[in-house]
């Protein structure tokens, strides 16, 4: 089927007969398919690519390429000018419904392993595919393993003072990641000398969304929790007199969805989500309060949960940034930026740090391009501040990282690399040693 | 509906070319102050006079050529001026246009540098116009300067608006004003150094000598003389019987002050010191403060080393020949002065080990290989088109792979001085992928025609890789920008930048050597030139599926090491950014391509009209990806490549009409053939 040889026009192939299942399988794995599926990849990207000018790159994502279906718009401008502008002066955009990258994926996934690795004739001349689609597969692997079973997020923390003199609020030393994007919503119960804490992640409660509620109950509890209106980047606002407001009002303040200036690329990450709760005991009035989480690194996070009482137990509501800790801890002793001469455009920028773990003691370089790769976590230079003058006191983020298959893609390409230089290698060589070449020399 | 436009907007660039090539010089009004020619050898040695700007060495003729780019938009300045002695065409070179605004800013000033494209900037300026006509207005910083505060205050009702919603008008406006105060610092960078101050009472004559006016660089060699006075007048500086001293002391603060963060002008002082780590050139400013303070005498507590360093006397005696320069009456004296002061910089320079680099970079701007080769595959390409005409010729053959295989080896020298010059791969700016993807697909296809002697990649190779030199050259002048400039962090890693982005890009080259041959494939066929067997269209075919092996196999390649770099210093291994996107897409458009090619979808024709498409992909993602405004690779910004991506989709997009029509008003679909496989024929004896 790929690169068999014609047999001419004098064999008649002898044709088995085909049952179902080899019907299916021959469907899965037809080149045909793959065309298709590419096809289908290349409009998601592009529309993904589009959808980036009006949408926070992690709602794309979500939205585009971990969906299983999406509905894309594709704007329309000739010579950079929009045709049908909007009164912004933003291009009409085509709508155009197609299937999401789980779809898509799963089913170039299956089509590779049935069609460029099981179907496929083996042989020397097809050994280069076939290593090339299993580096191709090794990539959709590791991308799979990344999706699921990794985790990153944030720790800032500020460089440590030569005179030792630490100020409060300040992180100087922590083990403490925070999720970029992720939210929880919290419930604490005050047992006196400890608190205890039950978490709900963000995804059970986005079918808060537009006019959505769902309801959070636990058994031993006295009351249940209504979530409504969740909104994915908010702002919280005070409710005057003379302010609008789509959703209710609760103690003098609402949220309201961020919204981004036509043209203005979505700053997502500086948004935080934000619902109403509504707290329902079995007996007594219901109680409504807004919960909005927060991103304050590297300042020591203090947390001012709802609190409320019902049947004489103190109770706490939060939403808040999943947090997560390190198996260590770090240090930063000295952050260095260095300019082009006479400018304010870093060169470099870099941050000492020391690593420390119940036993043992590191001290790392971490900048741009030299990640730290420890116990499975790497962490890598993100950001610095203060902006845009710097310190002292400068401050460093690094964004850590959990990620199983991490190396994976390098391996993948290696493999992918070779498969395609010895396919291509070949061909060439065949190429080269066939008639077409030796009839031009005539 | 929209055809007229398209139609509409061929013409006006036609018109435009036409009016750029017989474009009458705008006007220069007032007598010209320079009355004879600067020397051609002084301008040769000058132009490599290394200074400091934006944060590298580079010679005086690069600073002159990238701020004339970014604020006339074009190679030269050229006027006609009615003096006395007649109407005469002036034309100048970079250098001698900053060499102009240095000595002369009387003259400089009314130079006609400003482009005005559009009449509604004039009216919403004040000026007075006769409507709009073909060619552009020119206005001179004279004129200019005057309404600045007026275009100051548009251009921030412009800048607060994103670039996708503003007018025309808007984004010219915000431009204009960008473009005055690139040449209003530079024009000014020297201001203190231009005149003289009058002196006035006795103790400043005991001072700076007997005389009525006193420049800067006297002032400052009797710096030491001029303390002891301020130190004695005290309090009472003001004091009638100090003559004009507090006058002077308020010109030398002003002078002195440095201004905090980035220097925005030229800094032409090379620090006396061993050069420490990257550190900056003295800035005028605090030579004069450093020297009228005293911070280089034993007595003064200057804490800065620099500072102190900065009260050298050779640093005045410096300064003293550059004031010299820019005042001296006759060019003979002005050549010596400055001559005089461009020794001395060279001899600090060198001493710093910074004259070597400065000193390649001029000769490398000297020298211009990559015209020259634009020139030979120009050259080349006309042999090419003979060796067509001519089939039997194999003279004609030879001479045309010999000339295009001497055009690349320029280029690939110029290239290489690039590499030295900057101290990193060959591809660190967009500027620099122009040069490479030219010279790459020029490669690709002269290795093809080594091979098939077909004799079309002899004339498609020298036509790639003059076009790409071109484009190159065109955005180099619409950019404005130092092509050398430094680059940001993340890409200061020469390990990466050495592996994946040339190898990227010569998927790119891949890409857009087989969309050039499909286009051939395309004229090939709808203009019935071939062979009655269409052995031409077929050799088309074969190549075009060799470079599109070749462009599928460094695309996909570089793309996933584009990955691994990411991961290695975003944290993520793919994060959708528009650029990686785009990279993706010519990736799977090939793959698509080669599947659907393997399996019967596409023949010869869908295979070149896709290579075509692919090719659109190509400049989507090269370039168009950086102007959506969006993600980590949007750092090769220019508005003047948004017009460039439109003619290229246009013109790929017509090649695809032409092919595709063909194809569909043809009787009967070619026969299926196959490169490389010669179907075997039943054999009887």
């Amino acid at each position: 089927m790929t690169a068999a040889p014609s047999t001419g026009a004098q064999a008649v192939p002898h044709v088995p007969p085909v049952g179902p299942g080899e019907r299916v399988l021959r469907a899965l794995g037809s080149m045909r398919l793959s065309v298709w599926l590419v096809l289908l990849l290349m409009l998601q990207v592009l529309l993904g690519t589009f959808a980036q000018s009006w949408l926070a790159i992690q709602d794309v994502q979500r939205d585009f390429f971990e969906s299983w279906f999406v509905v894309g718009e594709l704007p329309i401008s000739f010579w950079g000018k929009p045709l049908w502008p909007d009164e912004f002066n933003q291009p009409w955009r085509l709508r155009i419904p197609i299937p999401g990258g789980y779809p898509v994926m799963l089913l170039l996934a299956v089509n590779l392993v049935v069609g460029g690795l099981v179907r496929i004739k083996w042989s020397a001349r097809t050994a280069g595919i076939l290593v090339t689609h299993i580096g191709i597969l090794f990539l959709l692997v590791a991308s799979f393993v990344k999706m699921h079973f990794s985790y990153a997020g944030m720790l800032g923390v500020f460089e440590t003072p030569a005179d030792g003199n630490l100020l409060p609020g300040r992180v100087y030393e922590t083990s403490r990641i925070v999720s970029s994007y992720a939210d929880e919503l919290v419930l604490l119960v005050d047992r006196g000398d400890a608190i205890e804490e039950r978490t709900v992640p963000e995804q059970q409660l986005w079918g808060a969304r537009n006019d959505g509620i769902v309801t959070v109950s636990a058994e031993g509890l006295p009351f249940t929790v209504q979530v409504e209106h969740w909104v994915d980047h908010s702002r919280a606002l005070p409710k005057g007199p003379m302010v609008r407001s789509l959703l209710p009002e609760v103690d003098g303040a609402f949220l309201q969805a961020a919204t981004w200036p036509p043209g203005e690329q979505p700053q997502a990450e500086q948004e935080y989500s934000g619902c109403y709760v509504t707290v329902r005991p079995n007996s007594g009035e219901p109680l409504k309060a807004i919960l909005r989480s927060t991103r304050r690194e590297p300042f020591e996070s203090s947390r001012y949960p709802w609190t409320f009482t019902v049947a004489g137990q103190r109770y706490g509501l939060d939403l808040r940034r999943v947090t997560l800790d390190l198996p260590f801890k770090i240090k930063l002793d000295k952050f260095q930026k260095r300019d082009h001469p006479g400018t304010l455009s870093p060169m470099d920028f870099r941050s000492y740090v020391t690593v420390r773990d119940g036993t043992s003691t590191q001290e790392a370089q971490i900048f741009m391009n030299n990640p730290l790769r420890r116990d499975g976590y790497v962490v890598f230079q993100s950001n610095w501040g203060p902006q845009p003058m710097g310190g002292p006191p400068w401050y460093s983020i690094f964004e850590v990282a959990n990620n199983p298959s991490d190396l994976w893609p390098m391996l993948a390409c290696f493999v992918i690399a070779a498969g395609l230089l010895l396919h291509f290698g070949m061909k060439l060589r065949r190429f080269l040693r066939s008639s077409a070449v030796t009839r031009a020399e005539v | 509906m929209h055809t007229p436009t398209l139609l509409s907007r061929c013409w006006l660039l036609l018109l435009l070319f036409a009016a750029a090539c017989s474009r009458p010089a705008p006007k220069y009004d007032g007598e010209l102050e320079r009355t004879e020619p600067w020397p051609a050898e002084f301008v040769t040695a000058f132009g490599a006079l290394p200074l400091m700007h934006e944060g590298r060495t580079m010679p005086f003729s690069t600073l002159a050529a990238s701020t004339l780019y970014a604020v006339h938009g074009r190679r030269d300045v050229q006027f006609v001026s009615a003096g006395k002695d007649g109407v005469q065409t002036v034309k100048l070179s970079p250098t001698e246009w900053l060499l102009d605004v240095w000595c002369f800013p009387k003259q400089s000033g009314r130079y006609p540098l400003f482009r005005i494209e559009n009449v509604g900037v004039l009216s919403a300026l004040g000026f007075e116009h006769g409507g709009q006509k073909q060619g552009f207005e020119y206005l001179s910083y004279a004129e200019l300067l005057p309404v600045g505060e007026k275009l100051e205050e548009l251009a921030e009702a412009a800048s607060g608006k994103h670039q996708s919603v503003r007018s025309p008008v808007e984004s010219h406006v915000a431009n204009l004003f960008h473009q005055l105060l690139v040449y209003h610092r530079l024009h000014r960078q020297h201001e203190a150094l231009q005149g003289s101050f009058p002196v006035e009472g006795e103790p400043m004559r005991a001072v700076v000598g007997s005389v009525d006016r006193v420049s800067l660089a006297v002032l400052l060699q009797k710096s030491q003389e001029f303390r002891t006075l301020v130190r004695e007048a005290g309090e009472q500086f003001e004091d009638p019987k100090y003559g004009n001293l507090s006058q002077v002391l308020q010109f030398v603060s002003t002078v002195a002050q440095t201004p905090s963060g980035p220097q925005r002008v030229p800094m032409v002082l090379p620090p006396l010191l061993p050069p420490a780590e990257k550190d900056a050139w003295h800035p005028l400013s605090q030579v004069v403060d450093a020297v009228i303070r005293g911070a280089g005498e034993p007595g003064t507590k200057v804490e800065d080393a620099k500072l102190r360093a900065a009260a050298d006397p050779k640093l005045v005696a410096m300064i003293a020949d550059l004031q010299a320069g820019l005042l001296a009456p006759t060019m003979a004296e002005r050549v010596r002065h400055l001559d005089s002061f461009r020794a001395a910089v060279v001899a600090a320079a060198t001493a710093r080990g910074e004259l070597g680099k400065v000193a390649l970079e001029s000769y490398y701007y000297g020298a211009n290989w990559h015209f020259h080769a634009m020139m030979t595959f120009v050259l080349a390409f006309v042999l090419a088109v003979g060796a067509c005409v001519l089939p039997r010729n194999r003279i004609l053959w030879w001479a045309g792979m010999v000339t295009s295989g001497g055009a690349l080896a320029m280029l690939v020298a110029d290239v290489w001085l690039r590499c030295v010059i900057t101290s990193h791969p060959p591809i660190g700016r967009l500027y620099d992928t122009f040069l490479f993807i030219g010279g790459t697909g020029a490669l690709a296809l002269l290795i093809a025609e080594a091979i098939l002697r077909r004799r079309f990649a002899l004339v498609l190779a020298p036509l790639l890789g003059a076009l790409m030199i071109l484009l190159a050259r065109l955005f180099e002048v619409a950019d404005g920008a130092d092509t050398m400039r430094p680059l940001q962090a993340v890409l200061l890693s020469n390990f990466w930048l050495a592996v994946h982005v040339p190898t990227m890009n010569l998927g790119y080259a891949g890409g857009v050597a087989a969309a050039l041959v499909g286009c051939a494939w395309v004229v090939v066929r709808a203009a019935r030139i071939d062979h009655p067997d269409g052995e031409l269209a077929k050799s088309l075919y074969r190549v075009n599926y060799g470079v599109t092996c070749f462009g599928l196999a460094t695309a996909v390649v570089g793309t996933i090491l584009g990955g691994v770099w990411a991961n290695d210093s975003w944290g993520r291994f793919w994060g959708w950014d528009p650029k990686e996107n785009g990279a993706m897409l010519v990736c799977l458009s090939q793959i698509a391509l080669l599947h659907a090619r393997m399996c019967g979808m596409v023949r010869d024709a869908g295979f070149a009209l896709w290579s075509v498409a692919t090719g659109i992909i190509v400049v989507f993602s090269w370039f168009h990806t950086n102007l959506l405004g969006v993600g980590l690779h949007a750092y090769g910004f220019s508005s003047a490549l948004l017009t460039g991506v439109w003619i290229s989709y246009t013109f790929l997009g017509l090649f695809l009409v032409v092919g595709g029509l063909d194809v569909l008003l043809r009787p009967k679909p070619a026969p299926i053939t196959r490169p490389g496989h010669v179907p075997a024929l039943p054999t009887e004896a």
